[in-house]
């Protein structure tokens, strides 16, 4: 873990509350969930606990005016979207009441659940996959959650990356990259971040001339659409999505194009802890 | 001589009262001046750029050397210690400090269009304070500094 995050996390939690957490927690923290009136749990070293620590409205609210920097105006966007970035890789899920306005959100309002991911790097962890083997091929990282999807595409993208070939991420919610120089993704990555994927799926494919797209969490027709259009530009990608298995994936008609797209599968699985490679398929 | 020397203590003790007052009614003004100055300032930079509340407080305090400056950079310390501090603000009475602090404390927790229609609700109060103190400077500290002047020559007449 950088050695910056410990100290983000003290801002963000407060003494008290980090102090509660991490010395009564063994193993990597990964996830902190925090729900108003309800005990705290974290995952950590693959395991959950159960923090005897009942959350107070009051510390909800210090949790976001930390993760804001007293400014909920100047994160509003990505808040409706339901997330804040904390900034070190450090992402916010929010969960509250919309406000909405006609069709869209206008703000999340009386949030009540909050839950803290912290960014891994596990170097070497995706060097099961040669990347001699995947040249010319498009990876696809099926998991369900915690199964270790993003810390997988880090990696690779880093191996990839370091070979000379160009890399474009797609950073929509600052899970990837984590700031700038936070987390490694290599020598030859460029990084778009906080732009909705399909915006910056055109910007990458017009102005950065990349070998690879990078993004995470495949999810919905755009997505689908957007990666089969840069299958046809003749960039390679890479990507994860949530689902159990390729199986599962099958089952659904609109999953169709990502067989068309796709050529290496990796399936992961949160059992017996996160990481655990299933299976990999090459098509 | 003694009784000049008296009338000349009381002629200064009144003067410096009358100055003390005219002061004080410019230091007001001078403070409101900057909070409503400083509310057109952010509304433009969270309007705009959405800038953080912190950076806010302390580019506009940058290189002012005024009670207002010194009361942003105070409350900036709220920011990281989230414990209300005691703000020594000598010219303004306990109610109007409250109302500044409440002023303070309403930024920053709220969505972009909400956040902005509070302060068009709030620049109005500030702006009208302003105008009661700016007016209460020329009127009221000029006729107070000149009534203590005559006080004194009066005091000073009358003990010689």
């Amino acid at each position: 873990m950088c050695t910056s995050i410990p100290i983000s996390m003290q801002r963000l939690l407060g003494s008290k509350l980090y102090t509660k957490i991490f010395d009564n927690v063994k193993g990597r923290v990964s996830e902190i969930r925090v729900r108003l009136n309800h005990k705290i749990f974290v995952s950590a070293g693959g395991k959950f606990f159960k923090i005897d620590y009942e959350v107070t409205k009051e510390q909800i609210d210090n949790i976001l005016c930390a993760a804001t920097n007293n400014s909920v105006y100047a994160l509003s966007d990505s808040m409706n979207n339901g997330y804040i970035n904390y900034g070190k890789g450090i992402r916010i899920g929010i969960a509250g009441e919309a406000v909405m306005d006609k069709d869209k959100i206008h703000s999340i309002k009386n949030i009540s659940s909050l839950v803290i991911r912290i960014p891994f790097e596990a170097k070497g962890c995706s060097d099961f996959l040669p990347t001699d083997r995947l040249v010319g091929r498009n990876v696809l990282i099926v998991s369900p959650p915690y199964g270790g999807k993003t810390t997988l595409l880090r990696d690779l993208t880093r191996r990839i990356s370091d070979t000379g070939k160009n890399m474009v991420v797609i950073d929509e919610r600052y899970e990837l990259a984590g700031g700038q120089g936070v987390l490694d993704l290599g020598e030859c990555t460029d990084i778009i971040q906080g732009m909705p994927k399909a915006m910056a799926y055109s910007n990458a494919v017009r102005a950065l001339n990349p070998s690879y797209i990078v993004t995470d969490e495949l999810m919905g027709e755009a997505d689908l659409a957007s990666i089969s259009d840069i299958k046809r530009c003749g960039i390679g990608v890479i990507a994860t999505i949530h689902a159990k298995n390729i199986a599962e994936l099958k089952k659904s008609k609109e999953n169709k194009q990502l067989f068309e797209v796709f050529n290496v599968f990796v399936t992961l699985s949160p059992e017996p802890r996160a990481g655990t490679v299933v299976e990999v398929v090459y098509a | 001589m003694l009784n000049f020397g008296i009338g000349i203590m009381l002629f200064a003790v009144s003067t410096y009262f009358g100055l003390y007052y005219r002061r004080r009614c410019r230091l007001r003004a001078q403070l409101y001046a900057e909070l409503y100055e400083f509310s057109l300032y952010l509304t433009e930079q969270i309007s705009y750029s959405k800038t953080p509340l912190p950076l806010i407080f302390s580019t506009f305090s940058l290189g002012k050397n005024t009670e207002f400056a010194a009361l942003l950079l105070e409350y900036s310390k709220e920011f990281e210690q989230k414990e209300p501090t005691e703000y020594a603000l000598k010219h303004i009475n306990d109610r109007e400090k409250s109302e500044i602090l409440s002023f303070f404390r309403g930024l920053g927790k709220t969505d972009v269009d909400n956040q902005i229609k509070k302060l068009s609700e709030q620049k109005q109060w500030i702006k009208n304070k302003k105008e009661i103190t700016q007016t209460e400077e020329t009127t009221k500290g000029k006729l107070y500094f000149k009534l203590a002047v005559i006080i004194g020559i009066a005091l000073l007449i009358i003990v010689i």
